[in-house]
């Protein structure tokens, strides 16, 4: 299956970004697939178990890669694809071994995906961090890339969306609100211009 | 020259850089550069396969290695009964438990750590080990400095390798010293673990092939718990050219023909660094990261302007040390 992987920093909302698009897409029961094929998936989650299991303001709320398949309907027909959220990715050095793998599980799954969404919270003061730089600089060119400008629902996100668009200029932005769900029939779209159909 | 690790080297290999961030050796930023930098090489390996493919990363990384037919086949043999006891685990069957703690016989350089480390990733991809990941340790890791310390230190180093491999290099160490030494509480408190912790990690014991044998001859409560042997010759002079080849290569260097011929007939003298270090692939590549610096020096002498096959290129003066 494609996989979709969603990468960005620390409580941009990644996680949130998962569950309700895949909620978007209709999917009810969120089963979650683990990285390793070994390990046994959990039973699906309902929507509010997902949130309450996966979305934090907090650090690290959860540190493993796993992904839940939705299907986009667009033009053409259905393509199914496989969203994995991953852990927020820190700049430097991570004190915590635990944080260290999982910024190497992240990085090997940005690596092997069909297609990338890089999450970025633009209601922050400068949204577009070093490790954001880096990554898109890595993989923008070398695979169907978009930037999911989050967070447009909040103060200042207009402002911080500017301010992305001047930092990463070339790159597709799709302004969205993971919370109330805005923005998220563009990112569809954009999902399935590089994806193909089933 | 881009920078990362402590030893000045940059990684080969997408596995290596992330390897490298997992050990904390690389920054994240610095670690997506690494990645970046390695796609962007001519004839890069394709990325990292799938789920799919699960081993298909590490194994192919193994068959890369220079000669070592005998160890690829007894890994590969491994991975096979690890693999069949998973499945049969997960089908409910009479699983073997893994009592798959290995003693690597070689001199420094034959590899060992290098096969180490894969091994470990292959046992994740199986499902054997919940990370893979290698912590390499060797005596002052473990051997403590007061009664007590010792078992406190070996606790310790266990529990960072928990769900990885544990390399002890130069195993034989441990039983130095003699009476009022700690080096026996280092056995004992690992003979504990391997009990109380058994399939939670892989212990890998290593050293020189003599003093390994006489090493468990004398402790028959690790001989008994070691059933897989692995042995890591040394080189031949032209599997070490191989291998200076292959790591210039990775690094986008190459040898002129002067400069490959001085490397051939240096590694087959009788005398001099080479014949003192024979087999060693460690000193190759230290012999060949001098090379390249010296080629960089070289060139910043040089006058006018440099092409990129100047630059890519090591002549037999690069080589001047090895000779
Ligand atoms: N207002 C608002 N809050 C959001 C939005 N997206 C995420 N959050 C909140 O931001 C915090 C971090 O979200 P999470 O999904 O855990 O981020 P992750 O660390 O990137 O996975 C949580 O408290 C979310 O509820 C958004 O679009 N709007
Ligand atoms: N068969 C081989 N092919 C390519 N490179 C090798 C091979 N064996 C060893 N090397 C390289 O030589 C160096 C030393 O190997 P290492 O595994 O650390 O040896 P040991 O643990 O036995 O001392 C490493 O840089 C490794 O990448
Ligand atoms: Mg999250
Ligand atoms: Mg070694």
């Amino acid at each position: 299956m494609r996989a979709a992987v969603v990468v960005g920093g620390v409580n941009v909302g990644k996680s949130l970004l998962v569950v309700n698009f895949a909620a978007y897409c209709g999917q009810r029961g969120l089963r979650f697939q683990p990285l390793d094929r070994y390990a046994a998936s959990p039973r699906p989650w309902s929507l509010g178990e997902a949130r309450r299991q996966l979305v934090s303001a907090g650090p690290h709320a959860i540190l493993a890669v796993q992904g839940v398949a939705v299907t986009l309907v667009g033009k053409g027909g259905p393509r199914t694809v496989r969203l994995w959220d991953t852990p927020g990715l820190v700049a430097g050095v991570a004190g915590d071994p635990a944080v260290r793998h999982a910024m190497a599980d992240a990085l090997a799954k940005v690596a092997q995906a069909d297609l990338v969404l890089h999450v970025v919270d633009v209601a922050r003061p400068n949204c577009w961090g070093e490790a954001d730089h880096a990554v898109a600089e890595w993989r923008a060119a070398a695979t169907p890339y978009t930037v999911v400008a989050n967070q447009m629902d909040r103060p200042g996100a207009r402002e911080g969306l500017k301010h992305l668009r001047r930092q990463a200029p070339g790159l597709p932005v799709v302004p969205v609100s993971a919370l109330t769900q805005q923005g998220f029939a563009s990112l569809r779209r954009a999902m399935a211009a590089s994806l193909p159909v089933d | 020259m881009a920078s990362g690790h402590p030893g000045g080297a940059t990684p080969d290999t997408s596995a290596e850089v992330l390897r490298w961030l997992a050990d904390g050796h690389v920054s994240t930023v610095e670690a997506v550069r690494q990645l970046r930098r390695l796609e962007r090489r001519p004839g890069a390996p394709a990325p990292a396969p799938g789920p799919d493919l699960p081993t298909a990363g590490a194994l192919a990384a193994l068959d890369a290695l220079v000669g070592l037919r005998e160890v690829k086949r007894q890994v590969r043999e491994i991975c096979a009964f690890v693999d069949i006891q998973q499945r049969r685990a997960a089908m409910q069957l009479a699983a073997e438990p893994h009592t798959l703690h290995m003693v690597f016989r070689g001199a420094p350089g034959t590899g060992k750590t290098t096969v180490a480390r894969l091994l470990g990733q292959l046992f994740r991809d199986l499902g054997a080990l919940p990370k893979g990941h290698l912590v390499e340790v060797e005596r002052a890791d473990l051997v403590g400095e007061y009664i007590g310390h010792t078992a406190q230190k070996t606790r310790e180093v266990v529990r960072r390798a928990l769900g990885g491999v544990l390399f002890i290099d130069e195993a034989y160490a441990l039983a130095r010293g003699g009476g009022k030494d700690f080096g026996k509480e280092a056995i004992d408190a690992l003979v504990k673990v391997m009990e109380d912790k058994k399939s939670e990690f892989l212990l890998i014991l290593a050293g020189y092939p003599r003093e390994m044998a006489a090493f468990m001859d004398a402790n028959p409560g690790l001989r008994s718990r070691f059933a897989i042997h692995v042995d890591f010759p040394e080189y031949r002079p032209d599997e070490l050219a191989a291998i200076a080849r292959l790591m210039l290569a990775e690094r986008q260097y190459r040898l002129a023909p002067d400069a490959d011929e001085v490397l051939a007939k240096a590694l087959d003298r009788r005398t001099g660094v080479w014949h003192e270090n024979a087999g060693n692939a460690r000193m190759v590549r230290n012999l060949m990261e001098r090379a390249i610096r010296r080629q960089a020096v070289r060139l910043v002498q040089h006058t006018g302007p440099l092409s990129r096959e100047d630059l890519m290129t090591l002549v037999a003066a690069d080589l001047d040390e090895v000779r």
